[in-house]
């Protein structure tokens, strides 16, 4: 019974999505009806030249961001985690909070913080906004990784006599590494999937494919909408799939 | 003077946060206490009105129908994710894995493509519709999309892995002999549940109600596309004042009050975690 | 004197969070040395090692490695190999690679570097698993790693800290054999780390007994445990019977100030009565001290031994059985507890509980603490 339930719950989870998947697949333009079996929605999906934009915008930002949330969020945790600090429990909070408090929070923030500056929104603002959101994320991964090492190796190669420059290199960032890919592929899904703070920062000509899947919802709904979403749906799922392999198999590091 | 390795490291994702959260965190404050500029935008005069304007009724009705449906959000995804998660939580160590990564893809499927989905389905054309009157229940489309219903159902759907997650983690956590050994003294499987499993459980199932009553209460999208234009909740109203209206200082208002609620909302489930 | 001393402490002192971790010690370790740092957990033996070793730098006192002061050397630049707890063996690297990493980190050339990793490997019986990684270790073979992950870069001492702490108990008897033959090969002065005492008995050539953060006695295995200094170590050395009391007579002697002399006192114990006892420091009568006595120093025996001068009649509470010996709690008609450990053989029968016997000992088999 409680296999049934649950099973009935992953369900719930994917029928919806599979629905959608299964009618990008329609011939029949409007909703329910099958009117047999076409590619026509994703040949127009691959002409569509807003969409390409906003693909394109989104791979941009998310790999540049994420890059630039990979080298801060990874600074901040070995500095916090790695050297001595009086109070390390002040800067933790310091980057916990953005984590904690609500994503809607932080896109209102830099709407008022670029528009009282006077700051252009496009691509800039966008990139400021998904690194911001993401530095604390991969500081959080990091940092979890960090903490799981044993300081011992570390010391370890300082009393084989490696310099702690050495140190770093040979020994700490070698096993830091699945955590710091790890942090990276999240933050990238995370810009790519954003849309609060996308929505609030965004300029006319920074769609991003989120962004343009809420105003063909909002505005025209057409078939090509089930094949984008169709499309999305198998990234993400590869992008998951291939974050929890490298996972798995770097996990035999750490004890 | 020679700078430290620690603070050069520490600086740059500091100043980072520090310009590019913790300012824009104090100019919501700041803004919030000023008037609304002749074409949008902030004129820096001091004006303490915005907060009173929340008290309005039909503000007021807006913050009370968003934390019902929050709150109802939040219970029905507690109900939900309980059986699933102890399901995940009782496989075999391999399969959990797997069922765990079944949970988190619809997770990281975009949100907006998830509400397409119930958009999809329960549209007046849409499956539901045509099913139910294919079967003959209904003679016409029934109203489904653009209710508080659907609003729920969204609420529910979009956030329950957010539930399914810490859940399932203190589940997995409960040694198996504890429930043996709570066999072994008697308790029947409900007696075990109450007894055993439900208080070890009780650090994700409060962690999950945070989450998802957050994620619930600053929800746009889930309201404006599900809920149509006259169910709006506080997220809605929170854009509209910002990217519509354009009053940022009233929408500021707005928002550091949602803040407050929701900080309420924590201490009053810490109140009632500990009475439990 | 310095010239033959691995090692030279001095006043060493470490505060550690408002707590004084260690103080005041004062220590020596000799050329080719096996010494061993022994006391409970927190007495402070660890942040020592870890002074020696460069992770912590000492407040007050210096610390002499091979003539040279250490103060301000950091940890990479000492003459000194650790094998850590847990061995912290470098999980990314295989076998062969954690061995050669301090070579290499050192800029060894490579055909030499590879001649001392298979010598250093094959000294420590791992010739065959050079590569593999130390997660397909068991932890024998991790700790031989460790071992010579150290030794291949021949220092001046080798800093173990707690090697046995993750091996099982089997395991544990083989290695420390192993240990002790390695050392005299390699000739390097050890430096052990250990709350074990069987331990630091089995292997040590001397032992420093920490309590507290201060040495409190050092000596050879033997002395440490036939004459502990103070009730602490008496009682963290082997186990001991500690019976307070005080001197009621003493023998004087021609030349009190002689070294090492020992005189015969009468003690009245709480609970025993008049005991003889010998004592190696000038004390007054009236002296508050306490006896240690060993329990396998006990002579059990139905009825009165003619030359066992001390004697007490007591009552048989408990006898446990542990192969080799029997373990006896037995009771005096004072009611204090007395702990004697006697040898067991099939032929002699093993007195039952509720037997009345005498304890019986000689008055060298007791050591009188003043403190």
């Amino acid at each position: 019974m409680l296999a049934a339930a649950g099973w009935a719950t992953l369900l719930f989870l994917y029928m919806p999505i599979l629905v959608v998947l299964v009618f990008s697949f329609n011939a029949s333009q409007y909703g329910a009806r099958w009117g047999g079996f076409t590619w026509e929605w994703y040949a127009r999906l691959a002409h569509n030249q807003n969409i390409l934009r906003a693909a394109w915008n989104s791979l941009l930002i998310g790999v540049v961001s994420s890059a630039l949330a990979t080298v801060l969020g990874t600074m901040a945790a070995l500095a916090v985690e790695r050297f001595r600090w009086a109070r390390p429990e002040l800067w933790e909070g310091f980057f916990f909070i953005p984590i904690v408090v609500p994503e809607l929070m932080m896109a209102i923030g830099f709407l008022l913080l670029f528009g009282v500056f006077g700051f252009p929104f496009g691509l800039g603002t966008l990139l400021l906004g998904h690194t911001t959101l993401n530095l604390p994320i991969v500081w959080l991964i990091v940092r979890a990784r960090l903490k799981k090492l044993d300081p011992r190796l570390e010391e370890a190669a300082l009393d084989l006599g490696a310099t702690p420059w050495t140190a770093f290199w040979r020994v700490t960032f070698p096993l830091l590494s699945p955590a710091i890919v790890g942090g990276a592929l999240t933050a990238f899904a995370i810009s790519i999937d954003d849309f609060v703070i996308s929505f609030f920062v965004a300029g006319p000509n920074s769609t991003t494919l989120p962004i343009q899947i809420y105003s063909m919802l909002k505005f025209s709904i057409s078939p090509e909408v089930n094949a984008l979403s169709a499309v999305l749906f198998v990234a993400s799922m590869v992008l998951v799939g291939a974050a929890h392999f490298l996972q798995d198999r770097k996990e035999g590091y750490v004890h | 003077m020679r700078v430290p390795a620690r603070v050069r490291l520490l600086a740059p994702p500091l100043a980072w946060i520090g310009v590019f959260y913790v300012v824009p965190l104090l100019l919501i404050l700041a803004v919030s206490f000023v008037s609304r500029g002749a074409y949008g935008g902030v004129s820096w005069t001091p004006n303490w009105g915005n907060y009173g304007r929340i008290f309005d009724s039909l503000y007021g009705a807006v913050f009370f129908r968003s934390i019902v449906l929050s709150t109802a959000a939040t219970a029905a995804c507690a109900l939900l994710a309980f059986p699933v998660s102890w399901w995940m939580a009782r496989s075999p160590k391999r399969s959990q894995e797997t069922l765990l990564l079944l949970v988190l893809i619809p997770f990281w499927t975009n949100i907006l493509v998830r509400l397409y989905a119930w958009m999809f389905l329960l549209s007046g054309a849409g499956l539901l519709n045509s099913a139910l009157q294919a079967l003959g229940l209904t003679r016409g489309p029934v109203d489904i999309l653009y209710t508080r219903g659907a609003i729920l159902l969204g609420l529910l759907y979009g956030n329950l892995p957010l539930m399914i997650l810490p859940l399932y983690a203190s589940l997995e956590r409960i040694d198996k002999s504890l429930l043996e050994a709570a066999r072994d003294l008697y308790a029947s499987p409900a007696q075990t549940l109450f007894r055993v499993i439900l208080p070890l459980a009780k650090p994700g199932l409060a962690a999950g109600c945070i989450l998802v009553f957050t994620s619930a209460l600053c929800d746009f999208a889930t309201p404006d596309l599900l809920g149509g234009a006259k169910n709006m909740l506080v997220g809605n109203l929170i854009q509209q004042q910002y990217l519509v209206a354009r009053d940022w200082p009233f929408g500021s208002a707005l928002s550091l009050t949602q803040m407050l609620v929701i900080g309420g909302g924590l201490l009053l489930f810490r109140r009632l975690e500990k009475a439990a | 004197m310095s010239e033959q001393a691995t090692v030279r402490m001095e006043g060493v002192g470490k505060l550690f969070h408002g707590v004084q971790a260690v103080e005041g010690v004062d220590l020596e370790i000799r050329r080719g040395e096996f010494f061993a740092l022994l006391g409970p957990s927190g007495c402070g033996k660890t942040t020592l090692l870890r002074m020696v070793a460069g992770f912590e730098m000492p407040d007050r006192g210096s610390i002499r490695i091979g003539g040279r002061d250490m103060t301000g050397v950091p940890a990479n630049e000492r003459p000194v190999n650790m094998v850590f707890q847990q061995y912290a063996l470098f999980p990314h690297l295989s076998v062969a690679e954690n061995v050669a990493f301090g070579l290499r980190v050192r800029r060894t050339p490579e055909p030499e570097l590879r001649e001392r990793v298979a010598e250093a490997l094959a000294s420590v019986q791992l010739a065959g698993l050079a590569g593999r990684m130390p997660a397909q270790l068991s932890g024998g073979q991790q700790q031989r790693v460790a071992l010579a992950r150290a030794l291949v870069n021949r220092p001046e001492l080798l800093l173990l800290d707690e090697p046995m702490a993750a091996l099982d108990e089997k395991l544990r008897e083989d290695m420390r054999q192993e240990l002790k033959t390695l050392q005299h090969r390699v000739g390097i002065s050890f430096l052990y780390v250990t709350h074990d005492q069987q331990e630091a008995l089995e292997l040590a050539d001397r032992i420093a007994v920490m309590e507290r953060g201060k040495v409190v006695q050092v000596g050879a295995p033997q002395e440490i445990y036939e004459v502990p200094q103070t009730a602490f170590v008496a009682d963290f050395v082997g186990v001991s019977n500690l019976i307070p009391g005080k001197v009621v007579e003493r023998e004087r002697l021609l030349v009190e100030s002689a070294p090492g002399a020992s005189r015969r006192v009468v003690l009245a114990l709480d609970g025993f009565g008049r005991v003889e006892a010998v004592s190696r420091s000038a004390m007054e009568t009236g002296a508050r001290v306490t006896l240690c006595l060993r329990p396998e120093r006990i002579h059990l025996a139905a009825s009165p031994v003619e030359d066992l001068v001390n004697r007490v009649l007591g009552m048989v509470e408990r006898a446990l059985f542990l192969g080799s010996e029997i373990h006896y709690h037995i009771r005096l008609k004072s009611g204090t507890l007395v702990r004697v450990h006697d040898s067991y053989s099939p032929l002699q029968p093993a007195r039952r509980e509720g037997e009345s016997v005498y304890l019986q000992w000689r008055a060298e088999d007791s050591t009188v603490l003043t403190r």
